[in-house]
């Protein structure tokens, strides 16, 4: 016994000791490598049949290039396509009925990491596999609206046709593109099987990284591709690594261990640490198409009443909010698109902090103040509201303390009842079980248009199997019919019109409590140029990380 | 619970104590000479005063908490500790710290102590119907113990927390109970063997007593010494797993304030605002470490056999 | 002793069988399952799409007929699919199983050698200044929430002193390796310096128990009759320990350690949480979160199954290791 604790002893030691003398690999920065820290790892990498952004963010983004893409500018421009069709060049044709033609023109060059052509018919064939209902795919609301994709010369197949069957305005933003040669076996065999294809772990993209490696819980490694028509990768190797911890991930950051981060949960405080601590690291403060705001139920008795909601958003001091907890780097919400969405519309009716107005538009409603500074409605029943939101997120949290404090100045009683993002989204909010307020954000498009958000028909019900993301039930006749030609309006100018329409109602009649809007937060290492994050989702930090480099 | 090593190491002692403990009936003069050797236990003196200081802050909370409870000052955002009004500094809404250390600490040491009596009461008499009528109700229920301390308690927790809504004190004891028991159950099974053979139960048979009067009346206080201890060790060792559970987020929600929320919560402000963690982590530090002395101190004070 | 084992065994079997309907039931009933928590990030699924999913992960059967699917393959060896990571649980579980151990085994190992070795120290000068040390140390060390040691050495190692010290080396904050780094003795070098913290952190509570057990149980053995009888004999004070106190003393911290192992598996989720360590720890906990009911079980039943063997283990080795003890 006593020898083998010596023995151990011994080993332990002579381990310690040579692991104190060895020069430390992992403390230089190895020049030919970029290290992207993420809080959360990817599920699959088949983006149709996946859910989390992680995975798109590798996927879309490095491995695979789209047909058209956004820049950081927001603008669409073309990548493995020559152009990008427009009604004026005649390659978008509107057609009797309703419905559209759009003609893509594919560049030649483009291939697949295994070396076969990139061509339309990859297109057109990944159309038919995601519509098979008996295929993973997650979702086929665009898919319905499309026709057919037609490729007119199998001999050139570098031309497509894309037949839909309805107006859509966004019919110009591309198409998911998957490898034919690749997935097509199984697909015949068992369409089911596809989202545990090889292709979902280990996927063979067009983009100018190709797959080498998935270390699971920890990292992937991807690697400059040698045949990436628009010029090879300029960094060599890019590895994402997955640090689910955000202070860890921040440590990592101070400490140069990541030289790039991206979905990392980090606060605007965690930010200024960064910047403050490690001066070689850049924090990009991004806007963004995130919309934060309080659902209100508007079936509950006390909230049908406009007055009441209206009052709500008066006793609320946003302007403190964001200038206090936010140093003034996240606006103000008034309406429900973002100000970078084409449609914002700045003039909407704007509900200042106004605790007196407040109490003004509660008394108007019926409401009378009780012995204990509560208000009573007309029934005698004491005015006490719940607010849910996502457990364990520290800004809600602190929002839904200030609002405590704030409301039980005009007299309504919060009460906190939070439960975790699972429940809360996959029960609470699709099933309208939140009886008063609900806190969380929307993370949209420049795509988003109003109408599965506010349209009628889109309130979640039983009957209708719980469709739709109308969680507070806001029914308005005006508002569905703008919901409904936005949809189809092809023209910029008069669907921006109607989105501006539609906003002026909504802010009129509040069916939630606008907060602000969140910036998109990543960061990147000083030296490494050409970072331009772009603050859309789908359109991630690395979305031009083909043109990265390591300066001096 | 997961972390009451020292359970495990009373557990040890156990099969000795069990001999030793035989035909000594626990009397007056049992608990005179217990107090005695307990006040020559001076680490565990001093835990039991910090336990009772730490118990006595939390009841007197509202009446000796320097600020009113989460009174929210934006433009006193992290102020840091020091000689002013928030001598812990106060926190990311300009809360005063001590104040919500304070409150927290009724929430951590009622989690504690209403843990530890719930795990004793259901221990003790699942342990005491195991023991004493044995046969299909003792292996049902020891195959069962087996079962739930063959895998790690936190995975459970985490389980249960998903599948109980809520966030409050009910629900985290109801789940340290429902896999806390097994520990007392085994204490006490084994003490009511060794009991139920001897000369006082056969005596209360003979008289005619009732099975449940037996059990309750006779076997239970017989077997209470190292209850006491178990018990001790569990408020401990509750704070401490309620601590884990919220760092994964599965603890007492926000806005209720515990120690080990406020301790996850601060995380996010480690760099910016270190006294954040300091001192809820310190506060649990200082709490379960004054329970483990004040356990050991009991058990050696109610174990006749290891101190001379 | 054989008929001691197999019933050992059969209990073992009752263990797990129980053990994996307890989870799958309570699983299976934890709010908002995968497919709903897909369609409510997304709005623009539709509920065809939802069912859709649904019939395709097989949510619609009864609880008892998912639980006997699941029995079924899994006694033909086969664990299903995780839902998440769309492989075969298999695949993913052997190479956090790997991770795990690894981590598991060093800090065992290390809170073994340096507890037992105090724990005697302290036990041999009872009532030293030295053993009062070692004693609040020890209850430090159990006092400690693992999640917060994680952090505070995350900050002190990773960026504190690095920054204070020039010459400091930097320890990583969390993970297992440093990415793309080259094979053989580098990568092994590597490995070894991404365990040191974790290490630390996971050994800590353990290295605590261990001193305090060892302490206790060479207390009581050194008080024993044999051993009083060995040095009234004139045996050598230091061949007395060895041979006489040390050997017996040990036995009973050999069962002690069977028990332990769910504990430390329980300070292993969390040091996994917090060090990105890509063990089975993490893996549950995400599981868990993540519904992905296939790894849940796989991972909880392999634990289950770690915990019965070394139980029975731990039983042969006390059979062995102590001859005074007989099994019908």
């Amino acid at each position: 016994m006593k020898i083998l604790l010596r023995s151990l002893w011994t080993g332990l030691i002579a381990v310690l000791a040579l692991s104190l003398s060895l020069p430390w690999a992992a403390a230089q920065q190895r020049r030919d490598t970029v290290v992207i820290g993420m809080a959360q790892e990817p599920d699959c990498l088949i983006m149709a049949f996946c859910q989390m952004a992680a995975g798109a963010a590798v996927a879309n983004n490095s491995v695979f290039k789209g047909m058209v893409e956004y820049n950081d500018k927001w603008q669409l421009y073309p990548i493995t396509v020559e152009k990008i069709p427009t009604l004026k060049d005649g390659d978008w044709q509107l057609l009797p009925g309703g419905k559209m033609k759009v003609t893509w023109k594919f560049r030649r060059g483009f291939t697949w990491h295994d070396g076969k052509a990139y061509t339309a018919l990859d297109a057109s064939w990944t159309n038919l596999m995601l519509r098979n209902p008996r295929s993973p795919t997650l979702s086929r609301t665009i898919i319905n609206k499309i026709d057919n994709m037609l490729v007119p010369d199998l001999a050139q197949p570098y031309t497509l046709i894309v037949q839909w069957n309805e107006r859509y305005p966004f019919a110009n933003t591309g198409h998911t593109v998957y490898p034919r040669h690749v997935l097509e076996r199984e697909y015949l065999r068992d369409p089911a099987g596809l989202k545990a294809h090889r292709q979902a772990r280990f996927p063979i993209g067009n983009g100018p990284y190709r797959f080498v490696e998935w270390v699971p819980g920890s990292h992937i490694t991807l690697e400059a591709y040698d045949k990436y028509p628009d010029g090879v990768a300029k960094i060599r190797r890019q590895v994402w690594r997955f640090i689910l911890d955000s202070t860890v991930l921040q440590a990592n950051v101070i400490a140069n261990q990541v030289d790039a981060t991206e979905i990392n949960n980090f606060s605007i405080e965690q930010m200024l640490e960064i910047e403050r601590r490690n001066p070689q690291q850049a924090a990009h403060y991004t806007p963004a198409l995130i919309w934060e705001h309080i659902d209100l139920n508007l079936d509950n008795e006390w909230l049908r009443d406009k007055r009441v909601r209206q009052a709500i958003a008066h006793a609320i001091n946003r302007e403190e909010m964001s200038q206090k907890l936010f140093y003034g780097k996240q606006p103000v919400a008034h309406t429900w698109l973002p100000e970078r969405h084409e449609g914002f519309n700045p003039n909407v009716r704007k509900y200042a902090y106004d605790p007196a107005r407040a109490r003004a538009l509660l008394a108007e409603a019926g409401f009378t103040p009780g012995p204990d500074g509560v208000l009573r409605d007309a029934r005698g029943r004491r005015v006490e509201m719940t607010i849910m939101t996502t457990a364990g997120n520290a800004v809600r949290e602190q929002v839904q303390q200030i609002m405590k404090e704030q409301l039980r100045a005009v007299g309504i009683d919060l009460r906190i009842d939070n439960r975790p993002a699972g429940v809360l989204f996959g029960q609470v909010t699709r099933r309208r079980e939140f009886p008063h307020m609900v806190m969380y954000a929307w993370v949209m498009s420049p795509l988003t248009l109003p109408h599965a958000f506010w349209h009628s028909n889109q309130i979640p019900t039983a009957a209708n199997n719980w469709e739709g993301s109308n969680y507070p039930g806001w029914r308005n006749a005006e508002n569905d019919k703008l919901c409904d030609e936005a949809l189809q309006e092809i023209d910029t100018a008069k669907r921006v019109a109607l989105l501006k329409r539609q906003q002026e109602l909504w802010a009129e009649d509040l069916p939630a409590i606008p907060l602000y809007f969140r910036l998109s937060l990543t960061t990147s290492h000083k030296r490494l140029s050409n970072v331009k994050p772009a603050g859309l989702s789908g359109t991630y930090i690395n979305w031009n990380s083909q043109e990265w480099t390591w300066v001096q | 619970m997961a972390q009451s090593t020292t359970a495990r190491e009373f557990a040890l002692d156990l099969e000795r104590r069990r001999k030793e403990a035989a035909g000594v009936a626990l009397g007056q003069s049992y608990w005179q000479i217990a107090w005695r050797r307990f006040r020559r236990h001076r680490l565990a003196m001093i835990g039991g005063t910090v336990a009772l200081a730490l118990s006595l802050m939390a009841l007197l909370a509202p009446s000796i908490a320097p600020h009113p409870f989460d009174r929210i000052d934006l433009g006193r955002r992290w102020t840091p500790p020091g000689l002013t009004a928030n001598v812990f500094g106060t926190d990311e809404l300009g809360r005063d710290v001590l104040t919500r250390i304070m409150y927290a600490g009724r929430i951590s040491l009622v989690v504690g102590y209403v843990t530890a009596v719930s795990v004793s009461a259901v221990g003790s008499l699942l342990g005491a119907l195991a023991g004493f009528y044995g046969g299909w109700i003792d292996s049902a229920l020891m195959r069962l113990v087996d079962m739930l301390i063959a895998i790690p308690t936190l995975p459970l927790y985490l389980i249960m927390s998903a599948l109980i809504p809520g966030g409050g004190v009910g629900r985290i004891v109801l789940i340290f109970t429902i896999f806390g028991w097994t520990t007392v159950a085994r204490l006490v099974r084994g003490q009511i063997l060794s009991l139920k053979t001897q000369d006082f139960v056969e005596a209360g048979r003979a008289m005619g007593a009732s099975e449940a009067r037996l059990i309750l009346r006779h076997l239970i206080p017989n077997a209470l010494a190292p209850v006491i201890v178990a018990a001790t060790l569990t408020v401990g060792g509750a704070i401490l797993t309620e601590s884990g559970l919220s760092y994964l987020g599965l603890g007492i929600q926000p806005p209720v304030p515990s120690w080990g929320n406020m301790l996850q919560r601060a995380q996010e402000y480690l760099l910016k605002a270190s006294w954040l963690a300091v001192f809820p982590g310190l506060f649990i530090f200082i709490t379960v470490l004054s329970f483990n002395f004040l356990g050991d101190g009991l058990r050696d004070a109610l174990d006749p056999r290891l101190k001379t | 002793m054989q008929r001691f084992l197999a019933r050992r065994l059969v209990h073992g079997v009752i263990i797990l069988v129980g053990l994996s309907i307890l989870m799958f039931t309570l699983l299976v009933f934890t709010p908002g399952d995968p497919v709903e928590l897909i369609a409510a990030s997304n709005p623009d699924i539709r509920p065809e799409d939802v069912s859709a999913l649904r019939r395709y992960y097989g949510l619609d059967d009864p609880v008892y007929v998912r639980y006997f699917k699941w029995a079924r393959s899994v006694l033909k060896g086969d664990l299903g699919y995780s839902r998440t990571y769309g492989t075969p649980v298999t695949k993913i579980i052997g190479e956090r199983l790997r991770n795990t151990l690894t981590l598991l085994a060093t800090s065992v190992a290390i809170a073994f050698t340096v507890g037992v070795t105090v724990g005697i120290y302290s036990a041999l000068h009872q009532y030293s200044a030295t053993d009062y040390t070692v004693t609040v140390f020890a209850f430090a060390g159990l006092a400690m929430p693992v999640f917060w040691q994680g952090i505070v050495f995350i900050l002190v190692f990773s960026i504190w002193l690095p920054g204070q010290i020039p010459w400091f080396p930097k320890f990583p904050a969390g993970g297992m390796m440093t990415p793309g780094i080259a094979p053989g003795w580098p990568a092994f070098w590597d490995r070894l310096w991404h365990l040191v913290l974790p290490v630390s952190v996971l050994a800590t509570s353990g290295m605590a128990a261990w001193t305090r057990y060892m302490r206790s149980s060479m207390l009581e053995v050194i008080r024993q009759d044999y051993v009083r009888t060995a040095r009234a004999k004139g045996t050598p004070e230091q061949a007395v320990i060895n041979r006489h106190a040390l050997r017996n003393a040990l036995i009973p911290i050999i069962t002690l350690m069977a028990l332990s192992i769910p504990g430390i598996l329980n300070g292993a989720v969390l040091t996994e949480t917090v060090f990105s360590w890509p063990g089975m720890g993490l893996l549950l906990f995400q599981a868990v979160l993540g519904h992905d009911y296939n790894v849940a079980m796989a991972v909880l039943l392999f634990l289950a199954l770690i915990t019965v063997l070394s139980n029975l283990m731990a039983d042969v080795a006390y059979a062995v290791a102590d001859p005074r003890i007989r099994y019908d």
